[in-house]
């Protein structure tokens, strides 16, 4: 997809609110 | 050897680029940094894992993403067979299992989606969410006559992998006097990419993927029955984000309000957002 700056950004976005919801709680400490 | 022997943890601060086994060939990858289990990114059908750099960067440390080259493209093995979103699925599940992830979040753009849907319909334990750019459904790649825009597009990327270029430049040229990167999008990120998508010594150079397999690919695309059967049974959550445009600005999406709610008789659970300003 060309995405551009903001969409790159709403995407990024969307994905990561999504993926907080299907994951178990993250851990504490950058991976 | 036993298989823990070949076991590399994802676990870098750092921005990364290696290969991983896939399912008895090696796969490219880049791993971008982040807080927990890495996101695991499939491209579309001649593209390469540097096609997720934007949302990598806006990611920001956010999220790991481990994106791959599938096999045929990239820096990935190119074998004359087999092809076909079965075999990549196995190739994901291969390089998942070497990686050491369990349940993730698949990203698939385009064809990456029939990928991602074909991976939990093989492997479940190893899919706990799927988000689907632009992809995933059929018919997204259809026959001849059917969506003359979409068959055009497919015709010129196809027959562009067998041309050389005197130089990367000249490949950024030929793409840039194309409709589909309009010059407000044009960037880091889009040279990134076609940079990273051609190999060679100049005066010859040619785009990385490999066109038996790019055609093998797009028959199996043809299988709406097999596609839609696949999402039939997802069971876990499904994101669709699709573009406002097709493969150039203005043109209608790929992905019409019809074909989404087609979709969502198939994937109940699914979430949709459309995004503004942006192609297929």
């Amino acid at each position: 997809m060309i995405l551009g700056d903001r969409g790159s950004t709403l995407v990024a976005n969307l994905i990561d609110d999504f993926a907080a919801r299907c994951l178990p709680a993250r851990e504490a400490h950058p991976a | 050897m036993a298989a823990d022997q070949h076991r590399a943890h994802v676990r870098t601060t750092r921005e990364a680029q290696g290969y991983v086994a896939g399912d008895g060939i090696q796969l490219a990858f880049g791993y971008w940094p982040g807080r927990g289990s890495p996101l695991v990114a499939l491209h579309g059908l001649t593209a390469s894992y540097v096609t997720f750099v934007g949302i990598a960067e806006r990611l920001a440390g956010r999220r790991a993403l481990f994106a791959l080259d599938l096999r045929g493209r990239g820096r990935s093995d190119k074998p004359p067979s087999p092809y076909g979103m079965t075999q990549h699925a196995s190739d994901v599940a291969a390089a998942m299992r070497s990686m050491d992830l369990g349940a993730s979040i698949i990203i698939g753009h385009s064809m990456g989606g029939f990928v991602a849907t074909a991976l939990a319909e093989q492997a479940p334990e190893l899919v706990a969410g799927l988000v689907l750019l632009d992809g995933g459904y059929a018919p997204i790649i259809t026959v001849s006559g059917s969506q003359p825009s979409l068959d055009a597009a497919l015709t010129l990327r196809i027959s562009q992998l067998r041309q050389t270029y005197p130089s990367r430049e000249a490949y950024r040229q030929f793409w840039r006097a194309q409709p589909h990167f309009p010059p407000e999008a044009w960037g880091s990120w889009i040279e990134a990419f076609l940079d990273y998508e051609i190999d060679g010594e100049p005066p010859v150079l040619r785009p990385r993927a490999s066109e038996e397999g790019v055609r093998a690919d797009v028959m199996e695309g043809l299988d709406r029955e097999r596609i839609v059967a696949r999402c039939r049974k997802l069971r876990v959550p499904v994101l669709m984000l699709r573009a406002s445009a097709g493969f150039v600005p203005g043109s209608p999406p790929l992905f019409s309000d019809a074909m989404v709610e087609e979709m969502r008789a198939c994937i109940p659970q699914m979430e949709e957002h459309l995004i503004p300003d942006s192609t297929h």
